[in-house]
């Protein structure tokens, strides 16, 4: 897919989100932007089931209503198929097969997605994703038992809100989505 | 906030033409952009009072703009008004989740574009 080396490299990629990407985590960059480096991290959060996932804000594109896609013979059945956005043909991958889980009930469906051009990725979630700022004094060092395509590929996870959230690794996630989208 | 300066980003030459003519005819000092990363610079450089932003354009597109506006201490201030035909409930929200402070549909009127700048 390309879209990994493409969001670390990307000069248009806004500077706290590229020094997240060459850092791990990002928290050091959100952290270091702060005048009294309070420990609260700028995410984004989506939930898939009940899982409930965040991202460096900022490493978004944008989000929309689920699109139409064609199915692509030979891949993943997490791979939906293609989408036209905006005139991009961009792979969408479904969150709740690729955890296997079921969507949340009542909630509709969108497409969030990342990169830009022949890079870009689309992950459909469940509902609209939105902003929360977990802070360092959250994170659990408890371990979850995670799906295999999400082993490895968490950098942390919070209690917030009532919920548990996973940081993901967004560029590992896309590799681990890349190894294994053909069949 | 009385605004003077306008930064107007869009990567259609003519929509770009329109939003600034309409800038200049209300008495507004007027600059231009026609990509996100000039736009941004400009941002940084000029220091506008309002951005007038397209979202979709060929790099960056404007949420993503508006949100590098909103996270750098030197251009964090200036607020952001989204110009678009994307009209989604999402898309107003991922806007404002990126900072943008307005949001104007296209087509739009002059007198929105004006009323909106009065506004702020």
């Amino acid at each position: 897919m390309g879209t990994v080396e493409s969001l670390r490299h990307d000069p248009n990629v806004v500077p706290d989100v590229a020094s997240a990407l060459a850092g791990g985590s990002g928290e050091d960059a959100v952290a270091g932007k702060s005048e009294t480096a309070a420990p609260l991290l700028a995410r984004t959060g989506f939930c898939v089931g009940d899982w409930n996932f965040l991202f460096p804000s900022g490493l978004g594109r944008e989000v929309m209503p689920a699109p139409a896609v064609s199915r692509v013979p030979n891949t993943a059945p997490w791979l939906l198929g293609l989408a036209n956005a905006r005139g991009n043909l961009i792979p969408i991958v479904d969150m709740a097969i690729a955890l296997g889980v079921a969507s949340a009930a009542g909630v509709s469906a969108y497409v969030l997605t990342f990169g830009q051009g022949e890079a870009a990725i689309g992950l459909a979630v469940d509902g609209l994703p939105r902003l929360l700022t977990p802070e360092a004094s959250e994170q659990t060092g408890e371990s979850l038992p995670l799906p295999p395509l999400l082993e490895g590929n968490t950098l942390a996870a919070y209690h917030h809100g009532g919920r548990t959230w996973l940081d993901l690794d967004l560029p590992r996630f896309f590799e681990t989505l890349a190894r294994g989208i053909a069949r | 906030m009385a605004v003077q300066k306008v930064l107007v980003v869009d990567d259609s030459a003519t929509d770009l033409k329109n939003l600034e003519q309409i800038c200049m005819d209300a008495g507004y000092s007027v600059i231009t952009a026609s990509s996100g990363a000039e736009a941004i610079e400009k941002a940084k450089n000029e220091r506008p009072d309002v951005v007038l932003l397209d979202i979709i354009m060929r790099d960056m597109n404007g949420f993503q703009v508006c949100r590098a506006i909103a996270t750098d201490a030197t251009t964090q201030h200036i607020p952001v008004v989204l110009v678009s035909s994307k009209s989604e409930k999402t898309d107003r929200v991922w806007g404002e989740q990126q900072g943008a402070k307005a949001y104007i549909t296209k087509p739009y009127t002059s007198a929105q574009i004006i009323h909106q700048l009065e506004r702020l």
